[in-house]
């Protein structure tokens, strides 16, 4: 540790920030930010894809999680965007749609084009919940009695311009019926509403639901395929006939501001993957019940350019 | 019985190794200043990841009942609660350690603690299915009617004037809305960078304790006349057990209070402790004797900050909803297994499950045992002579509340916080009823919104938050509450002009 | 300390926190003066007016529906407290006195500076170490020119930052702002 602060010392003296070549980096631990508290999905996740990050042939060197918390996410990135180094050894992870929502909805200092994604490890559709004790049945049920009771259904989810709310936006839409959204604090406590009857039906996650399911009835995913791992028996929107994408899919994944040398981002981008498929990391996030979708830095960016721009088009008239 | 079977898990040399390590630790973490439970257990987490589920759960099991009593310690002896849970023990306990019973709040403290407890887990053990379907009962309506009961006790809590009193508690109401609000992301009084996040409990929690403490050290100047050496009277456990023992009625009030208050979701155990205080005060002969090192505060605070334990525990693992932190937090541990909490928890995973319950009842004894060992010891950091204190105070305030989430916004409002709060507290301002506005206010405002929203899809607001029988309950409490409020503030004037007719007389 | 009035009922409890120099040279709780109490009420009455002008003057008065409850109340409330501390009505809270001020004035410049100033540019533990050092030095009343008192302060303090390092650093791996030194 203090050889560890001496060399950052010395290193932050000696070298003009990004300088650090590529060959022999990293050569100290790199920090992850998490801009949620420690406990929550996201913290829990990238605690568990980064446990192997020291082993030979990947990073080398050991990943800590810095949680930098508050207002769903926003002071956690913006601090990143505005004040971390450009050297590699301070890196962040990225729940999409929701920094892409919140860059578009309010003045914030981060956006898609002053980060440079890394590798995508997780992703996590949200999924339409009743309570078991409910009367509907399948996405049909629920459209019916809403266009028979506007207004009167209503749906808990965690916040607003998150993907539970971006889902939502997109099943009003495909439903043709006015729903009322209840913003909760975050997913658990959205759920809860749900279990206890306070609200009719809720968007929820994917994984926060299957965990639930012998309490709940799940009567849609909003993805483009059936999970075939947790849920195999839950049918898509789309096939129940309903237009909802994959756009709400909560994807989590590492990425680095812009203005780090591409050698760096290059190796990153070439050893987190790996990471990500360790056979450990793999067991530890099945036995957790979270989906895991590995995707490269060029599908990463192709998938960010895609939500932005829907998401401009979905949030322009709210 | 089933969870007498599984004692044998608890009882072998490893597992009472981990235990050990876990009550230890818990106890230290918790009196680390900035380090709540929450916190606590998820920095313990990966330690975990390398134990067999079993064991790795009976840590944080054992971590985290300790890590409540430990938050005690700091509350007694620097007068800095280590969670909002400890704010209650602070106002009786650290005026108890200044007057040289440090020793003897201590013991207190570590009894009524473990009898709290270990009467939460047995709720815990023996009442959960019963309780969790009561604890999804609480919708947005009946929160908020909660969250307006905790606001009644504001203007009687720790103050001498009902006035000041409720003023505190609307500063913290407004100190808690600055930051995104919780519904919309609108941005609210935000008029410095510092506060993009919003005030963070802890944070504000460390200042606006800690820091009027240290600068009422240095009140008196170099040559203080009035500065004394405190001492620290030794204490016998045995008189200091009896003395809880005898409080028959703040440990009945603290466990049921902890109890209660630890089932609801969301309200959380953060406001047990000064509900328990207030109620237990208003019960009590001594009641007077409160706010001047009373211990009876001492036992109905800690007392229900660890039946609360056990009881918040009960949604998540019969249900995997986290009713607290705290509790999201242990879920991951559970997941991190390939345990899932819910309905069949306790027929797949009996063994795990009542381990670690087991390991919470154990973690009470233990606690129990290894606080009444340092208690005299402990008790000594008041004798560290005010210029050394307060600095060292200083240094570990700006430790803990950076150490909150890492960032330096938390130490500058800690700062700014505690130095407003002692000019305040020179003209009758108190921190406790400004911590229960902030703690209380996004719980009331949050809950409002939710309900208007819902009530609007049903049969209108006001039906939607003014019928049921449990809004209907809860309102009386709250009329029940503030009628008492009000009849103190008249008998108190009463008084104050029969004294000052007989001073002029 | 901390504002709890009941220790003012007992002031021989805890010396020092009776001002010797009050406005009031009673022997029961000392009470700040007329003045200083409207002066503070006058204080809180800015903050919750300031907070009703902020919440009602918005275009979208969605988010400030509790704020706008809760600062009318605020401003009743802090009117009655100005009323009854014009009319000396007021008997909670001791005041400032002058002397206390200055008392306190070199320790409030250090804890601002510490933290405004030297923690992030210095480096926590550094900061940490000249802060309580300086604080311990200047309320100390052990002489200042002796070798021996000097090397205790330096010993007692380099103590206490090493622990502090040893619990946060080391044990619960806190990264702290680097800065120039350490």
């Amino acid at each position: 540790m203090k050889k560890f602060l001496i060399a950052a010392a010395a290193l932050s003296v000696a070298l003009p920030a990004g300088y650090a070549a590529a060959a022999d980096y990293p050569d100290k631990p790199v920090s992850l930010t998490v801009a949620y508290s420690p406990g929550g999905a996201t913290d829990f996740q990238a605690r568990i894809v980064t446990m192997v990050a020291a082993n030979k042939g990947l990073l080398g060197q050991p990943i800590v999680i810095l949680n930098r918390p508050g207002a769903g996410g926003k002071v956690g990135w913006n601090h990143f965007a505005s004040r971390a180094s450009t050297d590699g050894y301070q890196m962040a992870a990225y729940n999409v749609p929701h920094f892409i929502a919140q860059s578009i909805k309010f003045k914030t200092k981060y956006n898609i084009d002053n980060l440079e994604p890394i590798a995508n490890w997780g992703a996590d559709p949200a999924v339409l919940v009743v309570n078991k004790k409910s009367k509907f049945n399948s996405v049909k049920d629920l459209a019916a009695w809403a266009k028979d009771n506007p207004g009167k259904v209503t749906v808990s989810g965690a916040g607003l311009f998150v993907g539970h709310h971006i889902a939502f936006l997109q099943i009003q839409k495909a439903l043709g019926v006015k729903l009322r959204y209840v913003p909760h604090k975050g997913g658990a406590p959205a759920l809860k509403s749900v279990l206890g009857g306070q609200v009719i039906a809720g968007v929820n996650n994917l994984s926060d639901s299957y965990r639930s399911r012998g309490n709940l009835k799940i009567l849609g995913i909003a993805d483009l395929q059936r999970d075939k791992q947790f849920l195999p028996d839950v049918p898509t929107f789309k096939e129940q006939g309903y237009a909802v994408d994959d756009s709400s899919v909560n994807f989590r994944g590492i990425m680095v501001r812009k203005g780090t040398p591409q050698a760096v981002i290059d190796k990153l981008a070439a050893i987190m993957p790996k990471m990500f498929a360790n056979k450990r990391v793999a067991k530890q996030m099945r036995n957790g019940g979270s989906p895991i979708r590995i995707m490269d830095r060029a599908a990463v960016q192709k998938m960010w350019a895609e939500r932005q721009k829907f998401l401009t088009g979905l949030l322009k008239g709210l | 019985m089933e969870f007498l079977d599984h004692f044998g898990a608890v009882f072998t040399w490893s597992s009472m190794l981990i235990l050990c390590a876990g009550t230890i630790g818990g106890l230290l973490l918790g009196a680390t200043p900035g380090l709540s439970p929450t916190m606590a257990v998820a920095l313990l987490i990966p330690f975990t990841f390398h134990m067999d589920p079993a064991q790795g759960l009976m840590l944080l099991g054992a971590a985290y009942t300790s890590t409540v009593a430990g938050g005690a310690v700091s509350a007694i002896l620097l007068n800095i609660p280590g969670a909002p849970a400890n704010i209650a023990t602070a106002l009786d306990g650290n005026v108890m350690a200044r007057k040289g019973a440090g020793a003897r709040a201590l013991q207190i403290c570590f009894i009524s603690s473990a009898i709290g407890g270990v009467l939460g887990i047995l709720v815990l053990i023996f009442l959960t299915p019963v309780l969790a379907s009561w604890a999804l009962k609480f919708g947005p309506s009946h929160l908020f009617w909660v969250a307006i009961l905790g606001v009644t006790i504001i203007g009687t809590l720790d103050s001498k004037s009902v006035v000041k009193g409720l003023l505190a508690g609307c500063l913290g109401l407004w100190i808690a809305m600055i930051g995104s609000d919780s519904v919309q992301g609108v941005e609210r009084f935000i008029f410095t960078e510092e506060l993009e996040g919003g005030v963070h409990i802890i944070a504000a929690l460390i200042g606006l304790f800690a820091i009027p403490q240290v600068i009422e050290m240095l009140a008196g100047g170099r040559h203080d006349p009035n500065r004394s050496v405190f001492e620290v009277r030794r204490a016998s456990v045995w008189r200091s057990a009896m003395e809880t023992i005898s409080k028959v009625r703040a440990l009945i009030i603290g466990g049921v209070v902890g109890t209660v208050v630890g089932l609801i979701p969301g309200a959380g155990g953060q406001i047990a402790g000064l509900v328990a205080y207030d109620q237990s005060r208003r019960f009590s002969k001594n009641s007077a004797k409160y706010g001047t090192g009373e211990s009876e505060g001492v036992v109905a605070a800690e007392s229900a900050n660890n039946a609360m334990v056990g009881p918040s525990l009960v949604p998540l693992l019969t249900l995997s909803v986290p009713g607290s932190p705290t509790a999201a937090v242990l879920l991951g541990g559970l997941l991190i297994h390939g345990i899932f909490p819910g309905p069949d928890l306790f027929q797949k995973h009996a063994a795990v499950a009542f381990s670690f319950i087991n390991s919470m009842l154990i973690g009470q004894i233990l606690m129990l045992v290894f606080g009444l060992a340092i208690a005299g010891l402990a008790a000594k950091v008041i004798e560290v002579k005010p210029p050394i204190l307060a600095g060292a105070i200083l240094v570990l305030a700006v430790f803990g509340s950076y150490s909150v989430q890492n960032s330096m916004a938390d130490v500058a409002i800690m700062l700014v916080l505690g130095i407003g709060m002692y000019f305040l507290a020179q003209y009758g301002f108190s921190p406790a009823p400004l911590v229960l506005g902030i703690i209380l206010g996004p719980i009331a405002e949050h809950n409002y919104v939710q309900g208007r929203i819902i009530g609007e899809a049903q049969d209108g607001i006001a039906a939607y938050f003014l019928t049921g029988w449990l809004n209907v309950l809860l309102i009386a409490f709250v009329v029940l509450s503030l009628g008492y409020s009000i009849a103190g503030e008249i008998r108190a004037k009463r008084k104050d002009r029969a004294d000052s007719a007989g001073a002029v007389a | 300390m901390t504002g709890k009035p009941a220790v003012e009922t007992s002031p021989e409890a805890v010396p020092g926190t009776e001002s010797g120099t009050g406005s009031e040279a009673m022997p029961a709780p000392a009470v700040a003066g007329r003045l200083q109490q409207s002066v503070a009420a006058l204080v809180i009455l800015a903050v919750g007016g300031w907070i009703t002008i902020v919440s009602f003057d918005v275009e979208d008065p969605q988010p400030y529906l509790f704020p706008q409850l809760f600062s009318g109340i605020m401003v009743a409330l802090s009117l009655m407290a100005l009323l009854r501390a014009v009319r000396g009505r007021n008997r909670t809270g001791a005041g400032i006195s002058g002397q206390q001020f200055l008392n306190i004035a070199a320790g409030l410049a250090v804890m601002l500076v510490y933290v405004f100033a030297l923690a992030e540019w210095l480096g926590f533990y550094s900061a940490a170490f000249l802060a309580m050092l300086t604080l311990y030095s200047l309320y100390d009343p052990q002489p200042h020119g002796k070798v021996r008192t000097w090397a205790v302060r330096l010993a007692v303090t380099v103590g206490f930052v090493a622990v502090i390092y040893a619990v946060f650093a080391l044990g619960l791996k806190v990264q702290t702002p680097q800065g120039i030194l350490f």
